[in-house]
């Protein structure tokens, strides 16, 4: 039987499924693939909208040029890796904390699960204004009760000093992040069978033994891809730097999803941009595969 | 026989259905997508009252107002723009980018018609001809817009000095160390956003320095390099917030009394109104002092004017609304909100009655801040220079201001690097 042959055989038997498939086949291909594929395409062009609208095919100009003769882009991508790590890690760290506290028996528990949501619903521009306000160097209620309770005895531009920048982003990005790690951690934590800590309990296990010997490991499987989850959503993160910082001052806190739209949109460089946007994907894909293997090996390990 | 009867009743159901929707389409009315940009919400009122106003004289004409924030208007159009889609009129201020991109339609043409009720004379001349790139018009005028030094007269004459001693950049430092007091802080610097870390100072300081800052020849280093000194020596008249200060942050800060002096332009008024009217009355408008290598000084003066995209479908329409936007009827009103009258033939008595209806609160305050902008650009107004890819100027200007600032460069490093990083760009 010829390739053909078989295709049509298999077709005419799948028709049905094909035919359903083909709707989420379509959009795939219309709004992610073609997108993705005419990034790279733009990559290699000298697209920029003030000179000339026809784009010149160039190589790999736009990518030597980000790597060897662009000293932003090097800051902004290890902005990007403090941004993205920094991020993850805390509210990883808050996440599994209060998911540990959700997750006993708490009076009024349906409550307090309630209301640590709020953060995460609440929409990312509203945060972000909210904090901007926390964090304002003349008129901010951060700086006012630091003041109160003694341990501050100056205003400080919290988003305007190099010390000071990162941490208060960080904290304004676990503050809206970290009920997301709550959330799937404690649904983690509710599927670990009672019996192992009864069973523990009878070998004597304390408080802090049964959290590294047990919870802790039977947690990984889901702790490992919520990590993964939260790694590519903070990656791709543009609002809360946008709304918090524009990515400034100059380009101390800009990371590569900013850097994109500043040289695509304000600068007019598409073609600059889109070997951002691409090396965003390298990047970010690399880390994924490598956080991927460990997470496999230490599946296999006995 | 009953399936033919079923079918052709069919067709001419879908006939007539189809007739009658041609019919609707062709009476429907055109809709037109403008985009209206502003920063406060003052402007914001005006797209409204513009809007209202444009459908009830153009019949057949629905305005569809897209208002969005100046520092945003570039970036939302060279996304809208390459994929086709592409509004019909624009207000702009400097159409420069818009121009290289070849996105503006030439208004020439539509100007010269018979019946055009637009002509040159009805406007002020140098505000008309800042509209112009390469000899031909892509915006008609609306308002002008002139710089210059805003103060507070109540801290200035506490620290022993009149309006009037304001004259070199050594009076402003002066008076910028004598108003630094407790929460005041004597000079203003919105450095947080590129553009106002671009406009809002040096640029304006540079015009009084008889160099625009984008100029980085060999004739204007010296100027440059005092320049930049002046704003050493300013920085201890700074808020520290002047990092993360854009200009909303800067005009909030002036409405709650914590800077004293501030330069910008005569879009002042819209903008601290909504925030604090009563201070209107201690803030007073002045040129901007000269400095050494100026022999008096100088405010850039430009327009805000309304341009049609050439890629506009309904290209007859939008000029009709254009010529409406700009017409006698509408700008006594609109002018009187904001920035002084691109029209020579406005009524002033007429404008006046209607800036009322806008700041009832500061009338007469707003009159004389108005006053004041309006005498600096006759008497010391020079049109501002339009700057080809001046945005990504500003990033790298802002970036090196700030190492400056931060005592991480001296004033004759942070040349050479402004040097280095605009010849780059003009080179690019």
């Amino acid at each position: 039987m010829s390739a053909l042959s078989r295709l049509r055989t298999t077709l005419s038997r799948y028709r049905t499924p094909y035919l359903l498939l083909l709707p989420s086949v379509a959009y795939l291909v219309s709004f992610t693939i073609y997108p993705i594929l005419n990034v790279f395409y733009l990559s290699v062009t000298d697209l920029h909208l003030v000179k000339s609208l026809v784009p010149h095919f160039i190589g790999l100009k736009n990518y030597v040029e980000l790597i060897r003769d662009d000293p932003d882009f090097r800051r902004i991508l290890l902005n990007t890796f403090i941004w993205t790590f920094g991020s993850t890690a805390l509210q990883f760290v808050l996440g599994l904390a209060t998911g540990l506290i959700l997750n006993a028996r708490l009076p009024a528990r349906g409550f307090w699960r309630g209301i640590m949501l709020v953060p995460w619903v609440t929409p990312i521009v509203v945060v972000g204004i909210i904090w901007r306000w926390i964090y304002d160097g003349s008129y901010g209620l951060l700086n006012y009760y630091l003041n109160v309770v003694g341990l501050l005895n100056r205003y400080v531009v919290w988003l305007g000093e190099d010390a000071a920048v990162w941490p208060a982003i960080l904290l304004a990005s676990l503050w809206k992040g970290y009920p997301y790690m709550c959330l799937m951690l404690l649904a983690g934590l509710q599927t670990i069978s009672q019996d192992v800590y009864e069973a523990a309990d009878v070998d004597g296990a304390s408080g802090f033994k049964r959290l590294w010997y047990i919870t802790l490991p039977l947690l990984k499987p889901v702790a490992g891809i919520v990590t993964l989850v939260a790694l590519v959503l903070t990656w791709n993160n543009f609002q809360m730097i946008w709304v918090l910082t524009e990515g400034g001052p100059a380009y101390a806190t800009s990371v590569l999803a900013t850097y994109v739209y500043t040289k695509g949109f304000v600068f007019f460089q598409l073609g600059s941009g889109a070997a951002v946007a691409t090396l965003s994907i390298l990047v970010i894909l690399l880390v994924c595969i490598i956080y991927a293997r460990m997470l496999r090996l230490e599946e296999r390990e006995p | 026989m009953k399936r033919m009867t079923l079918m052709a009743t069919a067709l001419l159901l879908i006939s007539i259905m189809t007739l009658v929707g041609i019919a609707e389409a062709q009476r429907a009315p055109v809709t037109l997508r403008v985009v209206f940009p502003g920063t406060s919400e003052t402007e914001k009122q005006g797209a409204v009252r513009l809007k209202q106003l444009a459908e009830s004289k153009l019949p057949g004409i629905k305005i569809e107002m897209m208002y969005i924030g100046w520092p945003d208007l570039e970036k939302k159009l060279s996304v809208m723009l390459p994929g086709g889609d592409i509004p019909e009129l624009v207000q702009q201020q400097e159409a420069t980018t818009l121009v290289a991109m070849g996105a503006l339609e030439p208004l020439d043409p539509y100007l010269a018609r018979p019946d055009s009720p637009l002509k040159k004379e009805q406007f002020f001349e140098g505000v008309w001809n800042y509209s112009q790139y390469d000899g031909k018009m892509f915006t008609i005028p609306i308002r002008a817009i002139s710089y210059g030094l805003i103060v507070r007269e109540d801290l200035l004459s506490e620290a022993g000095m009149k309006l009037t001693d304001l004259k070199t950049w050594d009076d402003l430092k002066r008076a910028a160390k004598a108003m630094t007091k407790g929460n005041v802080y004597g000079y203003g610097y919105p450095l947080g956003l590129p553009r106002f870390a671009w406009r809002e100072g040096p640029y304006i300081s540079g015009y009084s320095n008889n160099f625009d800052i984008s100029d980085t020849s060999e004739a204007t280093k010296p100027k440059y390099l005092e320049m930049l000194r002046l704003f050493k020596d300013l920085q201890p008249s700074m808020s520290p917030t002047t990092k993360v200060m854009g200009l909303r942050e800067a005009f909030q800060a002036w409405g709650l009394g914590d800077i004293a002096m501030m330069p910008t332009g005569d879009f002042f008024v819209a903008n601290l109104y909504p925030i604090n009217p009563k201070i209107l009355k201690v803030s007073r408008v002045v040129a901007y002092p000269k400095g050494p290598s100026a022999t008096k000084p100088w405010a850039p003066v430009a327009n805000v004017g309304w341009a049609m995209f050439k890629g506009s479908k309904n290209k007859e329409e939008a000029w009709k609304a254009l010529a409406f936007f700009t017409s006698l009827e509408n700008l006594t009103e609109e002018s009187a909100m904001l920035n002084t009258p691109a029209r020579r033939d406005i009524d002033m008595a007429k404008l006046s009655a209607a800036a009322a209806k806008f700041y009832p609160d500061a009338v007469e305050d707003n009159r004389r801040i108005i006053n004041d902008f309006v005498t600096n650009a006759h008497s010391i107004g020079v049109p501002m220079r339009k700057i080809l890819r001046r945005e990504e100027m500003e990033v790298a200007f802002q970036k090196i201001m700030i190492e400056m600032l931060d005592g991480k460069l001296t004033p004759e490093q942070a040349y050479d690097r402004i040097k280095a990083e605009i010849d780059k760009i003009k080179r690019g």
